[in-house]
């Protein structure tokens, strides 16, 4: 704390807020300098996403005192956040699919005449913006067409669309590729240099390294430390963050890697699908856990789809030596593979239905009686097994799953698909938007599973993830196959000169 | 106990905060549609029994019994649409179509009356099915193709039919309209308890109900799940037209008569019990809720108050009016108490 006074912009001390006789945020200091990047350290549930809408004015705390710029701090409501020099990127989505990019960037301030919006500036404006910030966007495009990466990237434009001393970035790179990371990266280097604050959450811990000048950490709704980035460790962090020393964050693999010469479980050749993936052909043995690395749009995600039976493609798809036509869900459950998707909350979940009937979902038929009727009391010993194998950490099974953390939430998404009983497991971007102690948990459950004999396709977008639990890697760039090797013969540099197509 | 296994009540429960969790079993049954439908129910049997004349005389306590019975499955008819997200506000349109080939069946082709009533289920499922292949296969919400199939619905039956009354019905079919079982209580209303039993069984207990249940919730997650949403969307538009085909026979079973404006122009009379009955139940607009047992209350209610209104000499259309605030201010209500819940939840 030796840096000048004037440099603080934003100060708080003693910050609680609490919702009848529910405590979300426990005490919170923190002192944010101009100029630097200040990380918010703690796992989901830590109380983080209270402290932002606090900030954001979305909530008034019950206690604790807020200074900005000098001036006392008490923000009525989002608007009045942004009238005193805060810009807030959320990882929520809030943009709407029907409008264009440019429409979304300058919502409620679109240049206008006699209540007629002018559609041309408008357009010259956001596209002013996203030169500036060096977008890869088109801000005529329809944001409800763009993929989930770059609406994370238009989401950033909008938050630096007004003129603010404070940036607030909650997880912006969670749904980004290593690239369009980068980009992110620039921006914030820039507004750094621009002399304004910015207050970054993330949980990717290289990032947290790279970026910040300051962190602070949060356990849970409690101010736990601030630390300077040259004077810490990331063991050291986790260790504040999760309250107890995590050893190895890549549980190691159980047993030996499969054979290479055994029959394969799947295998697929030549699947093609014009405009979004060429001739990618692949094995997947028993027990092994094949990674699946590209960036954003090298179709990752197209291709399971297309395996899932969820998009038409040529090719041909064998199981167990066996040609199969999957052509829906249906059919690929029935053929043995279960498919965690990326869009965990859309896709995975029925969020309003309780633990219960979420993860019978997939696996009805396994848990039904006579003539159609459910065999409720087998569902329900089921559905606790897999909660306890898990580790799932709720109530009861009849808890509503949108009540848990998103941790746990993709437990049982996994649980789901546990209950099918599947053989071969295709999870994309297992642990995203998933604090340390679920990733780990994640991942160990991942290893056991292999270890079980499941087949499993990793597809993530987080490099050391995909390193650090992969048997071989499939690298995808632009659509095809750029290389499949050994988890042994890569290096992060390797996998991302083939990522990116410069070998 | 609600018959619902998806108890929105029961969304109040967050995951980690023990401090609600003792306080909350309580306030939740508190909360809870079907206690506070209870309560109204008694509060204005209360009132009416005692304001007006007759409220509790044997006649009206049969005719109430005999209008919550049809009611009942209104409501119903419309719930199984409102499970998947969708509306179906071609209940009215369904049923007397249906209802007409029953009278159609019975008068001219002189079928015996089960196969006659056969028939008309056949037909109000085929119509729904027709609305549910519409709704699936043009991705278009539901309101905008059964407002378009309403209208063709009842213009077709109109032409064919001339827009005459059958009203050569046997007396075996006329007679369950009329008769009295266990005191004062009309058969169509055990009959609407026992479809209402059956759908609770189907939704609680079926996976074909879990199917449902969850494509309304979330369409894309059911899918991925290996659901076959579409097949599942088109049985709730059959399901909806059968329960609205019950509705339409119970009503020509208490006319005697099959008449192409007993559920008005266009079936339209139906649209404020079809959707008062199953919002005051508790179902989710949004889908994947499913409150047979709400509806039924919620469809005891409405006829209730009808009946003591008219009792109290309100004209009929300060009844409409009536019902129509009542439906607002159960919205408001819901809204109020889902915000509540949310805000509960925040931790």
């Amino acid at each position: 704390m030796t840096d000048l006074d004037s440099d603080v912009v934003l100060s708080l001390r003693g910050v609680r807020k609490t919702f009848g006789p529910v405590v979300a945020l426990k005490h919170m200091d923190l002192t944010v300098r101009r100029g630097r990047v200040h990380t918010l350290l703690g796992e989901n549930g830590a109380g983080k996403s209270t402290l932002m809408k606090i900030l954001a004015g979305v909530y008034t705390p019950t206690e604790g005192k807020m200074v900005l710029g000098g001036a006392p701090y008490a923000p009525v409501d989002p608007r009045d956040a942004s009238d005193r020099g805060l810009a807030i990127v959320f990882q929520e989505l809030s943009l709407c699919n029907n409008l264009t990019v440019a429409e979304n960037i300058l919502a409620t301030r679109e240049p206008s005449r006699a209540g007629f919006i002018n559609d041309r500036r408008l357009v010259e404006q956001a596209e002013a913006l996203v030169r500036e910030l060096g977008l890869p966007i088109k801000v005529r495009m329809r944001v409800g067409a763009l993929s989930i990466a770059q609406r994370q990237l238009v989401e950033i434009a909008k938050g630096l669309s007004h003129d603010a001393d404070i940036v607030i970035l909650d997880e912006p790179t969670s749904s980004l590729s290593d690239s369009e990371a980068e980009i992110l990266f620039r921006i914030i280097e820039r507004l750094k240099a621009a002399g304004k604050a910015i207050i970054y959450i993330s949980h990717r811990m290289e990032e947290i390294m790279r970026l910040s000048d300051d962190i602070t950490v949060i356990r849970d709704g409690e101010y736990v430390k601030t630390l300077d980035r040259n004077e810490t460790t990331i063991e050291e962090l986790i260790a504040l963050m999760v309250g107890r020393r995590m050893d190895e964050l890549y549980p190691a693999r159980i047993g030996a890697p499969p054979d290479p010469a055994s029959a394969p479980v799947l295998s697929v050749s030549s699947l093609t699908r014009a405009g979004e993936f060429e001739d990618i052909s692949f094995d997947l043995r028993r027990g092994e856990i094949l990674g699946f690395f590209g960036l954003i749009g090298s179709g990752r995600s197209e291709v399971m789809n297309a395996i899932f039976g969820m998009r038409r493609a040529t090719g041909t798809v064998q199981l167990d030596g066996k040609p199969v036509s999957i052509r829906s869900a249906s059919q690929a459950i029935a053929h043995g593979i279960g498919f965690v998707t990326e869009n965990r909350k859309e896709e995975g979940l029925v969020l309003s239905h309780a633990v219960r009937p979420n993860i019978s979902m997939a696996a009805l038929a396994s848990v039904s009686g006579r003539a159609g009727f459910l065999d409720t009391g087998r569902e329900r010993r089921e559905a606790q097994a897999e909660v306890k194998r898990l580790a799932i950490r709720t109530n009861s099974i009849e808890t509503i799953t949108g009540t848990l953390s998103g941790g746990n939430q993709q437990k049982i998404v996994l649980a789901k698909w546990l209950a099918t009983k599947p053989r071969v497991l295709i999870l994309d971007e297992p642990t995203r938007g998933v604090d340390v102690g679920a990733k780990f948990e994640i991942y160990r459950i991942i290893r056991q599973l292999a270890a079980e004999g499941t087949a499993i396709i990793m597809v993530s977008s987080e490099l050391p993830e995909v390193l650090g639990l992969s048997d071989r890697v499939v690298i995808l760039s632009e659509g095809r196959i750029g290389k499949i090797a050994p988890r042994s013969d890569l290096t992060p540099e390797r996998v991302m000169r083939f990522a990116t197509g410069h070998f | 106990m609600p018959l619902s296994y998806d108890t929105s009540s029961a969304a109040a429960l967050p995951a980690a905060t023990s401090a609600l969790r003792s306080g909350l079993p309580r306030s939740r049954i508190f909360i809870s549609n079907e206690f506070g439908l209870i309560l109204l129910i008694v509060i204005f049997a209360l009132v009416f029994g005692t304001m007006t004349h007759g409220f509790t005389s044997h006649f009206n306590l049969f005719t109430l019994g005999r209008n919550t019975a049809v009611n009942i499955m209104i409501g119903l008819s419309m719930m199984t649409v409102i499970v998947t997200g969708g509306l179906n506000l071609a209940v009215g349109a369904i049923g007397v179509c249906a209802a007409m080939l029953c009278g159609y069946a019975l008068q001219v082709l002189h079928l015996p009356w089960p196969i006659a009533l056969l028939l008309a289920l056949a037909l109000g499922a085929a119509l729904g099915a027709v609305n549910g292949f519409a709704v699936v296969r043009t991705g278009l919400h539901s309101f905008i193709i059964t407002l378009a199939t309403m209208s063709i619905f009842y213009g077709v039956m109109i032409f064919l039919t001339r827009a005459e009354a059958y009203r050569n019905i046997p007396f075996g079919f006329v007679h369950f309209g009329s008769m009295k079982v266990l005191g004062d209580v009309s058969p169509l209303l055990l009959l609407a308890l026992a479809v209402a039993l059956a759908l609770a069984a189907l939704y609680r207990g079926s996976v074909l109900g879990r199917e449902m249940l969850a494509t309304g919730a979330r369409r894309e997650a059911a899918e991925l799940s290996g659901i076959r949403t579409g097949r599942i969307i088109t049985l709730c538009h059959m399901l909806s037209g059968a329960l609205a085909t019950v509705a339409a026979l119970m009503l020509v079973a208490r006319n005697g008569a099959a008449i192409p404006s007993m559920a008005g122009q266009l079936g339209q009379d139906w649209l404020l019990p079809a959707f008062l009955a199953p919002v005051l139940g508790g179902a989710v607009l949004n889908g994947g809720k499913a409150p047979v047992f709400g509806t039924c209350l919620g469809a005891a209610l409405v006829s209730m108050l009808t009946s003591g209104l008219l009792l109290m000499q309100l004209g009929a259309f300060w009844v409409q009016t009536f019902l129509g605030l009542l439906l607002l201010l159960a919205m408001f209500l819901d809204k109020a108490r889902r915000s509540y819940l949310a805000y509960r939840n925040l931790a």
